[in-house]
């Protein structure tokens, strides 16, 4: 046993040495060129990530001039009112919607020789800093209140305006560092990893050294301690202004647009949008209590060295939090993840009110509410992306920016609420004077009111999630139209892939499977399941009984001797307990089968009969009126739809009526025949898709009217060539010399106004022309996609093999050529010591001399080493062809060395050398 | 099950919109003029009730905190600004927060005076200050040794001496100081409390009063009579004087703020904002007083009690 355990600790050990001196080697070896197959060396890297630390120090300093009621700098410090405060704020944020769309234009239109964020790292961050620092600077102690509220809401805006395109291009360089996601994720895993060392460090030490100056009441304290952190957070973002690259491949960044209206209009007819948004409206209430742990610091306590500490070990919860949330997100699901979240927040800010007179005590339930509220900055783009495919597949537009564009649907609501606090505040005499937070009367009865208001808002934050019913199921089946829909049109295009077929049949097999399978009897397996445990349970019960019977009877020291009838209630035990196991598995499924069912009735259905509604063959009808007009026929033809009419819907009607029946009667688990009668909603929603399809012929006569202007107005002479590609084409052209440059982007923005007029003019026409083709690839997947399945799937299996070796041989070929740099610092650093021990100086020459009499003896280290580097290296991979593949790429790559001894070393370099030349030229 | 949960989903946005309009609008009402002069003289009455040496002293509400105060104060003149700050400052229970009334009471009273370059940049170079720190001294020291210790002192002439005194002294017996007297919080509120109900003027535009759950807001003007008579019965001017419009928040049935303004140019007609000529800022506890620990220096003289710009009489 002993024997076991050390050699197991000696094969760890060596494996960990092993992986250390790979990724020593392998970072000094790649410290100023990329490895192969990445694009981005570790200097870089690094220099990212102190850029990063610089970025989030600016930042820091930048955060004590967001407005806000909770802004302990200009409340507590300099002794703006709360509501004034949120007066600045709203005009911030209406401000806000111009600079967010001129900023966002200015981005766009950036093209230097730097590339098209870094620039803004360079040149925003110290106007911000100089900014901040004549700001805190200012002799508030001269000044009066309506002086003091004029600079706090001057510098602010001031602020505001620069600080998100500071703070954004420093993101927006790590989406571009490196063309590949692989090395792109790596990158940005690693720099976060060091960059948050920065505030770990300042929000331990700010608040203790703090004391020093007084406290964050007092201005002495963003004077000497704060703005120091800036200005060094403005050097330090340098690194990644001079120290990284842009590297963006233009072409593939290349999206169709989607128009502002349009993208929004798909947006908000999103019901699970709506429902996130709307939870989203009560933060300002759910994160009233935020402040009372600063509060209680620097008021009650008034205790900086503790509140530091503290700080410190509440950004490790956010940490763990992340770590943590998918595997909460598996256990929970996602509605589950929702309401375990809100739910969890009632309770723990019900706690910190229980007991907020112990500040520990508080400390620990905000430590665990903070661990329960990080969940959502993983969760979030998780469920997000889950909307962002629910809003395509109901209307078939792709949405990524325009989520946050119809956001702002909520600002007035956002605006309006954002008063209450401050209200709040004024009415328990938190006016002008944050002073009055020293006195636990005023103090105390605050608490209670913004806890209470808390669990409030946390609980009209739950309201809309229990209408929230986006299953992991429903997801599922909404990928699946998805897929079904890319599958067509790209089996048209040409562009399928054997993977893609292979995917997308065995998912619809699945879904057939499910669809087609008998409602299950969910009353009659939770009573199975429930037998089943009591079963279990008992015959547990009479095993441990009889086992520790025996047990008291068999003397200390010898084990407990199986008897038959052990032996056979242990296997009957056995046998229960995976009885129990099948029952509840099958109760699981049996509801996870009924969500199924749910999901294709919700998803697959109106997708595969979507182009059978009365509406759709009105739009067909209308898109053949509008496309059998050429386009440049379009400014002066007249677009005739008399002849186009709605279909008669009684055939639908009846369809809908049964397919809700059966969907209806799913809900309440009977057969699908016996369903209530839904032949009143369906009349209903036929006479509602009646109008719907009305109007929709005369708002097409209208577009086609503005299509008619605009395409005169545009296009006089009609249209000349396909925009669209013209546009394309200029973005791929690459360019050497900073003239070619300034000339190429003449022609993008030449080329991208024109693609711009035509697809606002020729926005009705397009649009046409992809419902039909859309309609023409409807019957792909069964007319054509399905025969191809056995054929993907082999010839997915033989891609799927190639890559592997390639993967292999990529991986095998880099531990060589790590093998090889470690034997030439190796004889290289014997040269030298032998050098040094004969009193000769060291040189190139001498090298040479060195290697050429010494390589035999570094032939045979070098095999044995690449083995034991590869053999380690295999272990580490759990890979058993790896020590082999190494063992042999070493022998290839030391080939050289194997037929002219003489040269051993030097071929070890110059494969070294080749390497690095073949990494550079990739690069280029 | 779905209908359950609308129903609820509606419910609680009803019950929640009902009881934010319920705070947001039922909760401040208007009150009386009389019924605000009332309120104003019970809570400067409240205000002082920790204050031995004034009118209003109430020695059951001095035992709970009556006796500790901190405030603010800012006089604008044309030429100078001058800051006071005074903080009569005890521990406190940080379990129960109930004050620790006992040997650890200390005074920290600091006044500064800036001169003003210019209306509209309000900038301002600091002219002279003054200021005390009086308690026990944090080690080293016998219990019943206090220091009284100034620092940053101007002469006359405006040099700074940075004379630090030590005196036998505790923060009770500084406080019955007529040089601390000057600096209490019922020297500051003594004009409020005698004004009659005839001085102010509720008819105006924005005057009134209105309460808001803790917080009662008085805006109100100031007859010119009352100032000219304040003037020729006390031979000072009134913090009113030359006065708009002042403000007076009262919170939780005590003074909290008191704001004098009066309407001036900032250089052009577009600004023309309410300055604040005079600013009283109350908190009934205030910040924990840090003793410097910089022990050099001392003059230790018993009987230098008298400071030629504070007229400190010994006690």
């Amino acid at each position: 046993m002993a024997s076991t355990v050390k050699r197991k600790l000696n094969e760890g050990i060596l494996q960990l040495k092993s992986a250390v001196s790979y990724i020593v080697t392998d970072v000094t070896s790649h410290w100023n060129k990329p490895g192969k197959g990445n694009y981005v060396p570790y200097k870089e890297v690094l220099n990212y990530s102190i850029g990063g630390m610089g970025q989030n120090m600016l930042i820091y300093l930048l955060g004590y001039m967001a407005l806000g009621v909770t802004n302990t700098l200009f409340a507590s410090t300099i002794g703006i009112r709360p509501m004034h405060l949120q007066n600045m704020l709203t005009v911030q944020t209406i401000l806000n919607i111009v600079f967010q769309i001129i900023r966002g234009k200015l981005v766009d239109n950036t093209n230097t020789r730097w590339g098209r964020f870094r620039p803004y790292l360079a040149i925003m961050g110290a106007p911000l800093a100089i900014i901040s620092i004549i700001f805190v600077f200012l002799p508030f102690e001269s000044m009066t209140y309506s002086h003091k509220y004029t600079a706090v809401f001057a510098f602010a805006i001031a602020i505001s305006i620069g600080q998100p395109l500071y703070q954004t291009s420093y993101t927006n360089l790590g989406s571009v560092i490196s063309p590949s996601t692989a090395e792109r994720s790596k990158i940005l895993t690693v720099s976060s990893m060091i960059y948050s060392f920065a505030p770990t460090v300042y929000q331990l030490f700010v608040p203790i050294f703090s004391e020093l100056t007084g406290g964050f009441t007092d201005i002495r304290t963003y004077r000497y301690i704060v703005v120091p952190i800036g200005i060094a957070g403005v050097l330090l973002s340098f690194f990644a202004f001079f120290g990284c690259k842009e590297r963006i491949v233009s072409s593939k960044h290349f999206v169709q647009k989607v128009s502002v209206v349009g993208g929004c209009v798909a947006v908000w007819r999103n019901k699970y949008w709506w429902l996130r948004t709307i939870s989203t409206w009560f933060n300002f209430l759910e994160g009233a209590y935020l402040v009372l742990f600063g509060w209680i610091y620097i008021y009650g306590t008034q205790d900086m060295v503790t509140y530091g500490v503290l700080q410190t070990v509440l950004s490790i919860a956010s940490g763990l939090s992340m770590f943590a949330t998918p595997f909460f997100l598996k256990w929970l699901g996602n509605k589950g993840i929702l309401l375990f979240h809100n739910i969890l927040n009632i309770v723990f800010i019900a706690c910190m009110l229980a007991f907020y007179k112990i500040p520990l005590l508080y400390f620990l339930f905000l430590w665990i509410n903070t661990f329960i509220n990080q969940l959502q900055i993983v969760y979030t783009p998780v469920l997000n992306a889950e909307v962002k495919d629910s809003i395509q597949w109901q209307s078939g537009k792709r949405v990524d920016y325009m989520l946050e564009v119809a956001a702002l649907i909520g600002t007035p609501v956002t605006i309006l609420s954002g008063y209450f606090l401050p209200y709040i505040y004024e009415s328990f005499g938190l006016t002008v004077n944050y002073d009055v937070l020293y006195d636990p009367n005023v103090r105390n009865s605050l608490f209670y009111m913004l806890c209470a208001l808390s669990i409030l808002g946390a609980a009209l934050n739950l309201a809309p999630y229990l209408l929230y019913n986006l299953s992991r199921e429903k997801h599922y089946m909404i990928v699946l139209a998805l897929k079904y829909r890319a599958a067509n049109s790209d089996y048209r295009t040409g562009d399928i892939t054997p993977h893609q077929v292979k995917d997308l049949v065995e998912s619809y097999n699945y879904m057939l499977s499910r669809k087609n399978a008998d409602i299950p009897d969910i009353k009659g397996k939770k009573a199975e399941m429930l037998a089943a445990k009591a079963t279990y349970k008992t015959v547990r019960h009479e095993y441990e009984s009889l086992y520790e019977s025996i047990e008291r009877a068999t003397p200390k020291g010898q084990s407990v001797v199986m008897t038959d009838d052990l032996i056979a209630l242990q296997e009957k035990h056995n046998a229960a307990k995976q009885a129990y196991k099948d029952a509840r598995f099958a109760y699981k499924d049996a509801q996870k089968l009924l969500r199924d069912k749910d999901a294709i009735y919700e998803f697959i259905i109106p997708e595969l009969e979507k182009w059978d509604d009365p509406k759709m063959q009105t739009r067909l009808a209308l898109a053949r009126a509008v496309t059998a007009i050429a386009k440049n026929d379009v400014a002066h033809t007249q677009l005739s739809l008399d002849g186009i009419i709605v279909p008669d819907m009684t055939e639908w009607t009846k369809r809908i009526a049964a397919l809700e029946s059966d969907r209806r009667a799913l809900t309440k688990r009977l057969p699908p025949s016996q369903g209530p009668d839904m032949t009143a909603w369906a009349q209903k929603k036929a006479e509602r898709m009646l109008r719907s399809a009305r109007f929709l012929i005369k708002w097409t006569a209208f577009r086609y009217k503005w299509m008619q202007k605009l395409a005169a107005l545009f296009f006089p002479k009609g249209l000349e060539e396909d925009y669209e590609e013209a546009y394309k084409r200029e973005l791929d052209v690459r360019c050497e010399t900073k003239e070619e440059k300034r000339a190429q982007n003449k022609r993008i923005r030449a080329a991208h106004i024109k693609y711009n007029r035509f697809v606002q003019a020729y926005k009705l026409y397009t649009d046409c022309e992809q419902l039909l083709t859309d309609y023409g690839d409807r019957n792909n997947f069964f007319d054509h996609i399905i025969g191809m399945y056995d054929e993907s799937v082999s010839e997915a299996a033989r891609i799927d093999r190639e890559e592997e070796e390639k993967a292999r041989a990529e991986k095998a070929a880099k531990q060589a050529e790590i093998a090889a740099l470690k034997l030439e610092r190796r004889i290289r650093k014997d040269a030298k010591a032998d050098a040094g021990a004969k009193g000769v100086k060291f040189n190139e020459a001498y090298l040479e001399t060195f290697k050429q009499s010494h390589a035999a003896e570094y032939d045979v280290a070098a095999t044995d080493s690449a083995a034991s580097d590869g053999n380690a290296a295999d272990k580490a991979t759990n890979n058993t062809n790896n020590a082999t593949t190494i063992d042999s790429a070493f022998e290839t790559a030391t080939d050289e060395t194997a037929t002219d001894d003489s040269t051993s070393a030097g071929a070890s370099a110059e494969v070294a050398e080749t390497a690095a030349k073949e990494d550079s030229d990739n690069e280029d | 099950m779905k209908i359950k949960k609308l129903i609820c989903l509606v419910l609680v946005t009803i019950l929640s919109v009902t009881l934010l309009a319920t705070l947001m609008t039922g909760c401040t009402t208007s009150i009386s003029d009389k019924e605000a002069f009332d309120l104003l003289k019970n809570a400067i009455a409240l205000s002082l009730s920790g204050d031995k040496n004034g009118p209003h002293y109430n020695p059951s509400e001095s035992a709970t905190n009556g006796f500790i105060f901190a405030y603010k104060e800012s006089v604008r003149s044309d030429n100078t600004i001058t800051n006071t700050n005074v903080n009569v400052h005890c521990e406190q229970d940080e379990a129960t927060y109930a004050l620790k009334v006992d040997d650890d009471l200390m005074v920290d009273l600091y006044q500064e005076t800036y001169g003003i370059n210019s209306v509209t940049s309000g900038a301002g170079t600091k002219i002279g200050d003054f200021g005390f720190i009086v308690g026990p001294y944090p080690d080293g020291e016998s219990a019943n040794e206090r220091l009284y210790y100034t620092e940053n002192n101007t002469d006359k002439s405006g040099n700074y001496t940075d004379k630090k005194l030590r005196v036998d002294m505790t923060a009770e017996e500084f406080i019955d100081t007529d040089l601390f007297q000057r600096y209490s919080l019922s020297s500051r509120l003594e004009e409020l409390r005698n004004m009659p109900f005839d001085a102010f003027v509720f008819d105006g535009e924005d005057y009134g009063a209105y309460q808001q759950i803790n917080l009662v807001k008085i805006t109100f003007g100031v007859t010119q009579e009352y100032i000219d008579n304040y003037r020729a019965e006390t031979g000072k001017a009134s913090i009113f004087e030359g006065c708009t419009y002042a403000e007076i928040e009262v919170t939780f049935n005590r003074i909290s703020n008191i704001y004098v303004y009066r309407t001036e140019s900032l250089g052009s007609d577009f600004f023309n904002l309410p300055q604040e000529m005079y600013s009283l800022q109350i908190t009934y506890l205030g910040k924990n007083i840090s003793f410097p620990d910089d022990n050099g220096g001392y003059t230790y003289d018993a009987n230098l009690l008298y400071r030629t710009d504070c007229a400190f009489a010994k006690v």
